[in-house]
């Protein structure tokens, strides 16, 4: 718990209105490697909107304007001139509906790596494997890999989703409530699938859930109203929060 | 690599702009086109143009007969269309079992596909032998004629816009009417038709906007005679629509009479092209309101 | 292996509207009403489309049984039910059709309109079958009303009545179209029919060069139109930021799509003639900006269903925005663009009115199709053979050239509909 984290990315003064309404005041959080960093918060606190920003999907927004920065390897990734692409390259989501292609399962996992410009089978079978395997489901569908994804259940699609999304070999892995629409025991495969990642990837998970934070995460922060109220290792904000707000929500859910 | 990229992308998007942007110019251009050469015709005439005088001899081109003969075809149609229309949707949407939905639908759908000058043959040979002894006439070609085909060809637009609007109703709405106790009937009648209005009625425009541009049918059964019978509300009497005199005279016509031909084309262009934005108009309305509750 | 279904719902139809009791009195009468009634209106609908009068006396006899059962109607209805009062439209209605059994069969064979200044007569036969039809209706509804104690129930079975009789009234021309044409017509596709050019008139020899023409502007107008149609919609939906140009493009779509065949005619007239003479070109041309606006509309559906989430996957992956149209987006909404293409060359390959004075002709278009000559078509052969009826022996051919075209549209919207259902896909 106090071995020395290095930091991966940085969010510094972070400001983000929609139009005219501000939905992030001012966040400034680390996120530090090979840790699992928890974001939560009560409905509308601009969680999801905070993991957005750290691979620029909220670009894809209109009317959606940005101050402050976001730090990757020293660099702002808000900065003009920084290549979008590459940023995701390196920053991969997870969605909360599970959003396979329609597509078979070897092509939604070799999709990506075939964008960026692998071209032979062998290297492409072998990443798909390889993700496949990474995800925990390799052994559910090596046999039926032609077969279209729309066909898996829920648990199984989100699985295959964080694989597609190891396919890229990121350096950070951002999840959006990536269990908040799936039953309790694929919820605990993802939940394990999660512990096992974080060895080598860096992975911030958003999530309404403030057992799983409690369970899985090793710094949480806790977002309230588009600001950040508190940031800290998870041990320490669940049984000692410093901030009144932090405290009140907390024992508001564990009552 | 970034900059290649870029500037790809925005040549792409600048391709695809320029594709959506020739319906604009086509547009344009059938503007453009159909007023110049109607222009003269205006100008010769003025709002005279509107009288019922069009004599080939005495070289006279007003298109009043006309401009009353799309009047008469199509409230005549819509008589029969926008009521039997609703109806057969009603059906469609809330009545009809699952498996003959899937049946009637596409059959409907087979009806608007069927090609006017079918129609039209069908209404020559058919329709008008079986008028002339039904009502004791001289002949078929007739108004009344005219508004039964284009009757039955507006039912299919009307029936499947209604149809859709009528579907589109959620179903949160009729389930709450069910759970207080009204039967299936009196929920159609008192919510989901009402809240449906807004799409029926771009139904029923549409319908019209068929009744009033469709040339081929009418044009074989109606007698293209360019005069208001006498007295206006005898149907039975032969005529002309918009549509018909131009389909039956431009091939030949010269100067003036050419005028006026591009003169009733433009009168349509103006009807059906209103018609049509509004009724889209009144599309989106429907969308925005399920999407925003 | 649908017979037995279609059976089997007619059945418990029937036994739902019957509410499956066991056969009360009150049951049996009511159906028999409602039977007698429907066999009325059938004789009614019958007769105005054979143009026969029943005959006075079947007529009386008709009309005397119906209120015979409606009498015993109003009567079981008097003796058990305790609102009175709700009977006594039925019972006016029963005796208005007592006296009408009397009256109608002695109506004169035709009133003659002409006396009201219209050029028609309403003959005997005519008002008689509309009476059957209405009465039978009416009949119907007073039954329910019977059946189920005059409650709101009886409103809603009669208004399902109705609502059946429609179905059955709009069906009933397609039949007649369908029908005709196929016995008429499919006689006369011969392959020398197919294989011959026109000849006296139209009423020897075949529509070879008709169906290649047609068969010509049918591919001219795809090559024109469907890479124009995708590309706007793929523009609209995937690229267009809701500014004002995208405002007014739409407009003109709706425009495009409202504006009658005949008014492309005379625009393409305006415009084309002068350039290219009268020839193939023109008529590809006024197709494509007729079909243009169907294929934007169905292409920008198709598109649009593709729901949202899977783009964002793919941006999340750090595809660009082409890379993500291409791969993820157009694939699964390529079969609703096919169908939506395959519809609008559907509608293009039947149209008449516009290609009218740009260069179609009857007769004597070059054997193999010439972008910059006149050309013949299905369409207007057809409306050409109209002309001649009268003075030509056309008819059999002109039947024939109808269910030929009628086969060609009708087929390229069934394959539309099929392939649409084959290869949806679904999330």
């Amino acid at each position: 718990m106090s071995e020395k984290a290095s930091l991966e990315m940085e969010v510094k003064d972070l400001d983000l209105w929609y139009d005219t309404k501000q939905a992030l005041k001012k966040v400034n959080m680390p996120v530090y490697k090979n840790k699992i960093t928890a974001i939560i918060g009560p409905s509308g606190c601009g969680k999801s909107t905070l993991l957005r920003c750290m691979n620029r999907m909220n670009d894809i927004i209109d009317k959606c304007r940005i101050e402050g920065e976001i730090r990757l390897d020293d660099k702002d990734v808000y900065q003009k001139n920084y290549d979008v692409v590459e940023l995701r390259k390196r920053v991969g989501m997870v969605f909360q509906k599970p959003n396979p292609f329609p597509k078979s399962i070897y092509e939604n996992i070799a999709y990506a790596p075939r964008i960026h410009g692998v071209k032979k089978k062998k290297k492409l079978d072998g990443i798909v494997q390889q993700c496949l395997k990474d995800a925990f489901i390799w052994g559910e569908v090596h046999d039926r890999m032609e077969s279209s994804a729309m066909g898996l259940s829920g648990g199984q699609q989100q699985r295959l989703c964080i694989a597609r999304a190891l396919s890229i070999e990121p350096d950070v892995i951002l999840m959006d409530e990536p269990c908040s629409a799936l039953d309790p025991i694929a919820t605990a495969k993802i939940e394990d699938l999660m512990r096992v990642l974080v060895k080598d990837y860096t992975v911030v998970i958003v999530t309404h859930n403030m057992q799983q934070a409690a369970r899985v995460s090793d710094y949480t922060a806790y977002m309230y109203l588009g600001e950040l109220i508190e940031f800290g290792e998870t041990e320490q904000i669940f049984e000692n929060p410093q901030e009144e707000l932090t405290e009140k929500y907390i024992t508001g859910r564990f009552g | 690599m970034l900059l290649k990229r870029t500037i790809k992308e925005d040549l792409i998007k600048l391709f695809f702009f320029i594709l959506a942007a020739v319906s604009i110019f086509i547009v344009f251009f059938v503007i453009y086109f159909l007023f110049s050469e109607a222009l003269p015709a205006f100008q010769e005439y003025g709002f005279s143009i509107f009288e019922a005088e069009w004599s080939v001899p005495r070289e006279v081109y007003k298109i009043g007969a006309a401009l009353f003969g799309t009047a008469i075809v199509t409230i005549g149609a819509m008589i029969i269309a926008i009521p039997l229309g609703l109806v057969v949707a009603i059906f469609l949407s809330e009545i009809a079992p699952f498996h003959v939905r899937t049946v009637l639908k596409p059959v409907i759908e087979l009806l608007a596909g069927i090609p006017s000058i079918v129609y039209g043959f069908l209404g020559a040979t058919i329709l008008v032998q079986y008028l002339q002894p039904t009502f004791d006439l001289l002949k078929g070609i007739s108004l009344f004629a005219g508004s039964l085909i284009l009757g039955i060809m507006a039912l299919p637009i009307i029936i499947s816009i209604s149809d859709d609007a009528l579907k589109a109703v959620p179903r949160d709405l009729k389930e709450a009417s069910l759970a207080l106790g009204a039967t299936k009937w009196e929920t159609i009648k008192k919510i989901t038709f009402p809240t449906a209005i807004s799409g029926v009625s771009a139904a029923i425009i549409m319908g019209m906007g068929r009744a009033i541009g469709e040339t081929m049918a009418v044009s074989l059964v109606v007698g293209n005679i360019m005069q208001i019978p006498v007295p206006p509300f005898d149907i039975f009497e032969s005529g002309s629509t918009l549509t018909s005199i131009i389909a039956l005279e431009m091939g030949e016509a010269t100067g003036i009479q050419t005028y006026s031909l591009f003169a009733c084309g433009v009168i349509l262009f103006i009807i059906v092209g209103t018609m049509s934005v509004v009724s889209n108009i009144l599309k989106e309305r429907v969308e925005k309101k399920y999407k925003g509750g | 292996m649908e017979w037995s279904i279609v059976k089997n719902q007619l059945v418990s139809f029937l036994e739902q509207m019957m509410e499956k009791e066991k056969y009360t009195s009150k049951n049996v009468l009511a159906t028999i009403t409602i039977l007698y009634s429907l066999l009325l209106i059938s004789i009614g609908f019958i007769s105005t489309v054979l143009n026969v009068y029943i005959g006075d006396e079947l007529l009386r006899i008709l009309l005397l049984v119906m209120s015979l059962l409606l009498l015993v109607q109003c009567i079981v209805s008097f003796l058990k039910s305790k609102i009175r009062i709700r009977l006594v439209s039925m019972i006016i209605f029963t005796i208005l059709l007592l006296l009408s059994s009397y009256y109608l069969p002695t109506l004169p064979p035709s009133y003659d309109l002409r006396s009201y200044e219209m050029s028609a007569a309403l003959l005997k036969f005519l008002i008689v079958s509309l009476f059957l039809i209405i009465i039978g209706i009416l009949s119907v509804n007073y039954s329910f009303k019977f059946l189920y104690d005059f409650g709101r129930k009886s409103k809603q079975y009669a208004a399902y009545f109705i609502l059946f009789l429609s179905v059955i009234l709009v069906l009933y021309p397609l039949f007649i179209i369908v029908s005709t044409i196929i016995m008429n017509g499919a006689p006369g596709i011969t392959w020398d029919f197919l294989t011959e050019d026109v000849s006296r008139h139209g009423a020897e020899g075949g529509i070879v060069k008709n169906l290649i023409g047609t068969i010509s502007l049918i591919i001219g107008v795809a090559a024109f139109s469907l890479p124009l149609g995708i590309g706007a919609a793929v523009y609209l939906t995937e690229y267009a930021k809701g500014g004002i140009i995208v405002r007014i493009i739409r407009i003109a779509v709706d425009i495009l799509q409202g504006i009658p065949s005949i008014v492309f005619g005379l625009f393409a007239y305006a415009l084309l003639v002068s350039i290219f003479g009268f020839c193939l070109l023109n008529g590809i041309l006024v197709l494509t900006f007729l079909t243009l606006p169907i294929i934007i509309r169905t292409s920008e559906e198709a598109i649009l269903s593709v729901p949202k989430s899977i783009r964002e996957g793919s941006y999340a992956l750090g595809a660009s925005k082409w890379q993500t149209i291409k791969r993820i987006v157009l694939p699964p909404a390529l079969p609703g663009i096919i169908t939506g293409g395959v519809l609008g060359l559907g509608r293009a390959a039947g149209e008449t009115a516009p290609i009218l004075f740009l260069g179609a002709v009857f007769i004597g278009a070059p054997a193999v199709p010439d972008l910059f000559a006149p050309f013949q078509a299905l369409p207007y052969h057809l409306l050409q053979l109209i002309y001649y009826i009268g003075a030509y022996e056309v008819e059999q051919n002109a039947w024939a050239t109808a269910f030929l075209l009628l086969s060609i549209v009708l087929g390229l919207n069934a394959i539309a509909i099929i392939l649409r259902e084959k290869f949806r896909v679904e999330f």
